[in-house]
């Protein structure tokens, strides 16, 4: 993106860059992410970096955005969707991985840095901006209470992503569909609940409708990743991409923990409207160890495909034992 | 070119038949998915995406040709109808043509994706893995026949005989 | 000059004929090489063709014309209409009347307007048309009555407005209840002055038939009972999606009309291919207003209006109109959702700070995209409409205009009455 219009041709240093995501403006990771990210950026360069937002799928689909950087048509983009051609990015998000946004956030990040740059990122001439996996997934039903994994079974869960596979191997009944058709599904009792983090139940209005939700099960949860153009990247002077790394580790710093508190935050109001059950430490542990195999199905998967899932995974555990020791 | 034309009729008929099977098959899949989860509490496991992925994408690319052919894509007939005969020949020569081109690049960019998509062996993952060349290679595919059908089109509006819209 | 050219250029080409869709798309495409160069070309094209289509939501849409369908190539539609006509065909505009209650049932089962509309056009309108109706009145009637999903619940419209701006989407969809039912005897109301003053575009019915005829018509309306009730129990206990209604729907029309006898192979193909027809035409405008609407993305056109509304220093109900008026006039050229993605992140916190109620506001956005659906040049339900019926465009954007001076009033009633729209939900909660 190399568009400028005459007012700020008189200001040539300024460089604009076209960001793109699927996020409202509304949501958390939104305003407290990227928002965020940009903000501090501008700070940073003292406006020499100006952006263009275009938010709330205005340039594409979820989908879209990993193509829109690589045809040059935005310069940074949301590419969590991209697990297509980023399968690896997914690590994170498989049952169990992190217990805080925080804690999953050091551990993704050194991940990135030894191993995901070169083996997904630079072949698909982008390069990672940041990266925050999300509070983990939670149960969250109408009708039924969840204290234990009997009580999943047949359960009808509205789902997605790697929370498929969990949800299968607790013997639930996963089932897709559009995230705004959650809310009528609840209502009438085509699905019994929902899988979603704390955090993204006000979105859909989940609180409103679900009588019960689980507090502490790892499920698994989601990765939100941004990246910019590498040839972008490139051509930035210096001391702009140094802003933009510094203002990247800002972002991953607080959106993790705006994260972390507000779930807990949100836990709290949401105790209000519904019944939250935290499992005891011996029912979690049964949860962890049926869900153990969903870390071999999804990387049994990609490597079929080539793809070095288990190295990947080994390197995981090791930084996860690093960042926690 | 009337061989030609005949071969491609029948092509166009067969990518039809596809559209078919892909609207019919979507009825009986949505709804056994509905009734499985229902009654049995066991739905269709990967539903949705074969909806998306495949039914829909083949359902609406693969027709978009005969539906051109038929003069099913709508216009605004207001100003056209009182236009004279021959005005009418050579804007639509210029609105076949144009449209042409523009799905030459829509096929060609369906092509690029669909090509990478087999090369690199992309799926979309979950319980079942898709493959993303399969649903991919149907937007090439119709926007190619569109192509075809409106350069046959083309041509109709030069000679005598020609008819305004469709063939 | 990014703007004006793509703009003028869309304007052309459907006022001079071109087949919407490509119009759409390519002034589109012409767009976005202006105003974000060659990249912004390549991208768009390579992406918004395939991810417009590939959406599940958006399978409700042939579902629901398959259905209509088979109901009009087994004649189950003509039995049923022709049952209405020996029951209402007294009334000023009987059938008329009838087509907007079946909107209102359809906007209750769908969520999608143009699923609606083209379940109608392909259904309701040739039995019309046997009728001796004039076109302008047909396309008028049955674009107007799609528009009803939009408003009365499910739908798809309050759903996203619910999520963009975190709001109650429960509340949201019961509020749309009075609006919905408010626009529909609006549009009643429009029926019957229409036919009053000029008798001739819905001719009453001739002969005579007697309350043993009445009766016994009633016996071809079974079919269509079983099917709107499977249907709409199905949504209402929960066993099926609104998305889901659709194919449901044209599974259970299906097994009824086998089951009846009704079926030939000949049949079932035609039925195949008038659905596929009405299909694509839908799906492929959809992928050019896409298209279109990225193109306006990058102008940033949306967020100099709104700014230009908010830098304002006027009262806010002035405000609130110049913002109404705002969505009237993108309304004229831009997919409804396209609308409330790229504006409702700008105009609801400016709505917020100046104090309005954001239940009713969304009932105002989502009235204003009624209107949208059928105003030219962009009028996807009169396109639809026309589309799937086989009737002039022209002949429906002509049959709306009384219409869309009713919603407009409905429009000003709401503005002006906010209880209309906060009151049901606030008797619920
Ligand atoms: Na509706
Ligand atoms: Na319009």
């Amino acid at each position: 993106g190399d568009s400028s219009t005459s007012s700020e041709a008189e200001n040539k240093d300024t460089i604009k860059l076209k960001v793109a995501d699927s996020f409202p403006t509304t949501n958390l990771l939104s305003s407290e992410g990227i928002v965020y990210f940009m903000d501090q950026v501008e700070k940073h360069t003292d406006g020499k970096v100006e952006f263009e937002y275009y938010p709330a799928e205005q340039m594409g689909k979820a989908g879209d955005f990993l193509d829109l950087i690589q045809t040059g048509t935005i310069d940074i983009g949301y590419t969590s969707y991209a697990t297509d051609k980023l399968p690896l990015s997914e690590v994170p998000t498989l049952p169990g991985a992190y217990s805080t946004s925080q804690e999953g956030t050091q551990i993704f990040w050194k991940l990135m840095e030894d191993m995901l740059i070169e083996e997904e990122y630079k072949p698909n001439d982008i390069q990672p901006l940041w990266a925050v996996p999300i509070p983990q997934y939670q149960i969250a039903t109408k009708n039924k209470k969840v204290e234990n994994l009997e009580d999943v079974q047949g359960l009808k869960m509205r789902a997605t992503g790697t929370m498929e596979y969990a949800l299968d191997e607790l013997g639930a009944s996963p089932t897709f569909m559009a995230a705004p058709e959650a809310y009528t599904a609840l209502e009438r009792g085509t699905v019994d609940g929902v899988v979603f983090p704390f955090t993204s139940f006000k979105p859909y209005q989940i609180q409103e409708i679900v009588n019960y939700s689980t507090g502490n099960v790892r499920l698994g949860s989601f990765n939100v990743i941004y990246s910019i153009d590498s040839k972008v990247y490139q051509n930035l002077p210096n001391d702009v991409k140094g802003s933009i790394d510094k203002a990247s580790q800002e972002t991953m710093d607080h959106l993790s923990k705006v994260l972390d508190e507000k779930s807990k935050k949100l836990r709290e109001e949401f105790s209000k409207q519904m019944k939250i059950t935290d499992l005891s430490e011996e029912e979690l542990k049964k949860w962890d160890e049926g869900l153990e195999p969903v870390w071999d199905r999804w990387a049994k998967d990609l490597e079929k495909r080539g793809i070095p899932a288990q190295k990947a995974v080994e390197k995981y555990n090791q930084f996860k034992d690093e960042v926690n020791k | 070119m009337g061989k030609f034309k005949q071969v491609f009729n029948w092509l166009e008929y067969v990518f039809l038949m596809g559209s078919k099977f892909g609207l019919f098959a979507m009825m009986l899949l949505v709804s056994g998915d509905a009734i499985g989860r229902y009654f049995f509490g066991k739905p269709i496991v990967g539903t949705y995406e074969i909806v998306e992925m495949y039914l829909m994408v083949v359902t609406i690319f693969l027709s978009m040709s005969y539906v051109m052919k038929i003069g099913g894509h709508i216009r605004l007939d207001v100003v056209f109808d009182k236009l004279p005969k021959t005005l009418q020949k050579r804007l639509n020569f210029f609105y076949y043509f144009l449209t042409a081109i523009w799905m030459s690049f829509i096929g060609y960019y369906g092509f690029q994706t669909t090509h990478e998509a087999w090369v690199e062996n992309l799926t979309e993952s979950g319980v079942v893995s898709f493959p993303m060349w399969l649903s991919y290679i149907w937007v090439p595919i119709g926007a190619f026949l569109l192509c075809i059908r409106l350069l046959i089109m083309c041509v109709n509006t030069l000679g005598p005989k020609s008819e305004l819209k469709g063939e | 000059m990014s703007i004006i050219i793509p703009l003028l250029l869309l304007a052309l080409l459907l006022i001079f004929g071109m087949p919407v869709a490509f119009a759409i798309g390519i002034s589109g495409s012409v767009g976005l090489i202006l105003a974000g160069g060659w990249e912004g070309f390549t991208g768009i094209l390579l992406t918004a063709p395939y991810a417009s289509v590939k959406s599940f939501l958006l399978s409700a849409i042939p579902m629901f014309i398959l259905m209509a369908s088979f109901m009009t190539v087994s004649g189950v539609m003509k039995d049923l209409i022709s049952a209405a006509y020996k029951w209402l065909g007294k009334l000023p505009g009987g059938l008329g009347i009838a087509s907007v209650f079946a909107g209102a049932v359809l906007g209750a089962v769908s969520g999608s307007s143009q699923a609606s509309a083209a379940t109608m056009a392909s259904s309701v309108a040739p039995e019309m048309k046997k009728y001796k109706h004039k076109t302008p009145f047909i396309l008028g009637v049955v674009s107007i009555s799609g528009t009803l999903a939009v408003m009365i619940p499910p739908s798809i419209v309050l759903i996203l407005y619910g999520i963009l701006t975190e709001t109650s989407v429960g509340a949201l969809l019961i509020s749309g209840i009075i609006p919905g039912l408010l626009t529909a005897l609006g549009y009643i109301v429009v029926i019957f002055i229409w036919v009053k003053i000029n008798p001739d575009i819905a001719p009453k019915i001739s002969m005579n038939p007697t309350t043993k005829e009445k009766i016994k018509s009633l016996s071809s309306v079974w079919p269509m009972l079983i099917i709107i009730t499977a249907v709409l129990g199905g949504i209402y206990s929960g066993i099926i999606t609104a998305t889901e209604a659709g194919a449901v729907g044209a599974l259970i029309t299906f097994l009824v009309i086998l089951f009846m006898g009704r079926f030939t192979l000949a049949k079932i193909n035609q039925a195949l291919n008038d659905a596929i027809k009405a299909s694509t035409m839908i799906l492929t405008i959809i992928i050019g207003a896409h298209i279109f609407g990225y193109y306006l993305t990058m102008t940033q056109i949306t967020q100099k209006l709104v700014m230009f509304a908010e830098g304002l220093e006027v009262s806010k109900y002035v405000i609130l109109l110049i913002i109404m008026i705002v969505y009237l006039i993108l309304g004229l050229f831009m997919d409804q959702m396209a609308i409330l993605i790229l504006t409702l992140p700008l105009t609801f916190p400016i709505i917020m700070s100046l104090g309005f109620n954001p239940i009713w506001f969304g009932i105002i956005v989502a009235k204003t995209a009624e209107i949208g659906l059928v105003t030219p040049p962009l009028g996807m339900n009169v396109y639809v409409a026309s589309g799937a019926s086989g009737l002039k465009t022209s002949e429906g954007f002509r049959g709306v205009k009384w219409f869309v001076l009713m919603d407009l009033l409905v429009l000003s009633i709401l503005v002006l009455f906010p209880i209309l729209s906060t009151w049901l939900p606030s008797q619920i909660k």
